[in-house]
């Protein structure tokens, strides 16, 4: 399992009562990350709603005032974190109309206001190292595009495709019979929403489930992709 | 970049874009590498040149980590990249104009006492920088009680719009009024300002509460009554 938190270093978000201020003769940049927080204010009664670089980031209190540092007001003490369970997605040996599948789990924890969003896309089909042949995309049993899932349940329609089940997805994925296939950047698509909530959350999981189905005639071969997810919060 | 009522970036990676903005941004590209639970911290140097055009620049640092594939058998290999926001403001003055609007506040106008009165709000950048709305829903029961549901401070970027839902001890939450049964006229006044401070934006709207469920099932068993009693008769 691979995991990466990062700390939103150089956030310039938010606003705040008492406010640092970089300058130049010609222009000023308001709302600058402050790495430290020296000279914390304190009085009686006086809160202070300062964006400070996540390095710390927390709920700092003593008596009168409070310090929500990170992303203003709500629930500032998630850092905000992605989770892929498993980043190697084994096949195993293809048989011609003998769909193999896998699976992994994506995770997400959000505490920014506005929530986050997972996107997804591949570099290219699946293919064969050693020349140009691919397993195509999925077109599902009637259709599907990488933004609107189809069912795919036919042994006789091949291709790769992915499913998503948890929380937060499409809601085209009425279940695991729905499929898309990846949006592919080789032919300039754009990566697709696999994961999307506005609210603040802890623990966001789901799971992504990947299909590959051959036909008889396909080249023989070790097929590869690379499938990238980006996990974004809002603003 | 494009962005959604929920705040939502679009991430623009073509390079033309990101070659127009390398100039901006000093910091280290060299990869790291990271063991169980490490961390790294990551140093954004953020130099605008000086004839940068005054408004908001939204840009996202992305972390990824370094894939290939190439394990001689049937896969595909999960890259994962993780991004942070930044919003850098841009203004000769130090204070860029700021303005919002009220593009809906709507509720139903009349429900039934069981269904809950969800108020909903969308609120507008008018301005040449981003602002949070700070105020509130005050919700007058004619002849009653007031509730007072208070917005959350979402971003609402400029040319853009936000969907804003309220907030209760740091949790989001819909604008709901609490209570689960209603009736009467209720008054819900949406009221805040930018940023929090300047002239107050405000806007009014009524919704009439009446209990048509009980009236109908009261009405409903009557009739049942009635064929009842006529059906014992004959």
């Amino acid at each position: 399992m691979l995991k990466l938190t990062l700390g939103l270093i150089a956030s310039l978000i938010g606003t705040a009562n008492a406010q640092g201020v970089i300058q130049s003769p010609n222009y000023i940049i308001q709302m600058p990350n402050l790495n430290s927080g020296a000279g914390i204010p304190s009085s009686s009664n006086y809160n202070v709603g300062t964006t400070i670089g996540q390095t710390g980031p927390g709920l700092y209190s003593s008596s009168g005032y409070r310090v929500k540092s990170g992303f203003q007001y709500i629930y500032s003490i998630i850092p905000f974190s992605f989770t892929i369970s498993s980043v190697s997605i084994n096949f195993g040996s293809l048989i011609p109309q003998t769909p193999a599948t896998s699976t992994n789990t994506l995770t997400v924890a959000s505490g920014g206001a506005g929530g986050y969003q997972v996107k997804a896309s591949e570099n290219t089909p699946l293919k064969l190292s050693s020349s140009a042949s691919t397993i195509p995309n999925t077109n599902c049993d009637s259709s599907c595009t990488n933004t609107t899932a189809g069912v795919w349940s036919s042994t006789s329609r091949y291709g790769f495709g992915f499913n998503m089940s948890g929380d937060d997805i499409p809601a085209d994925f009425v279940d695991l019979t729905y499929f898309r296939p990846f949006a592919d950047r080789a032919n300039s698509e754009s990566p697709q929403i696999v994961m999307s909530s506005i609210y603040v959350g802890r623990g966001r999981q789901s799971t992504v489930t990947y299909k590959v189905n051959i036909s008889g005639v396909q080249p023989a071969g070790t097929y590869n992709n690379i499938i990238t997810f980006t996990a974004i919060p809002s603003y | 970049m494009p962005f959604d009522k929920e705040g939502h970036a679009e991430l623009i990676e073509d390079q033309n874009s990101i070659n127009a903005f390398t100039g901006w941004f000093f910091f280290d590209t060299n990869p790291t590498s990271l063991g169980t639970t490490a961390s790294h911290d990551f140093y954004v140097k953020i130099t605008p040149p000086a004839g940068a055009e005054e408004k908001d620049y939204y840009f996202t640092f992305i972390a990824e980590v370094q894939s290939d594939n190439g394990l001689g058998i049937n896969n595909s290999k999960a890259q994962s990249r993780i991004g942070a926001n930044l919003l850098v403001s841009v203004s000769k003055g130090g204070t860029p104009g700021k303005k919002a609007s009220i593009i809906t506040f709507a509720a139903p106008k009349i429900i039934d006492s069981f269904s809950g009165l969800t108020y909903e709000v969308l609120i507008g950048n008018l301005g040449s920088s981003f602002f949070k709305p700070v105020g509130k829903i005050t919700v007058d029961q004619i002849l009653g009680s007031t509730t007072t549901l208070n917005l959350a401070p979402l971003n609402v970027l400029v040319g853009g719009s936000r969907e804003i839902s309220c907030i209760q001890e740091e949790e989001l939450t819909p604008c709901k009024m609490p209570g689960k049964f209603l009736i009467g006229i209720y008054r819900a006044n949406l009221s805040f300002t930018v940023d929090g401070s300047g002239e107050s934006i405000e806007k009014q709207i009524y919704t009439i509460a009446f209990p048509f469920s009980i009236v109908l099932g009261l009405i409903t068993i009557f009739i049942i009554y009635r064929l009842i009693r006529r059906l014992a008769s004959t």
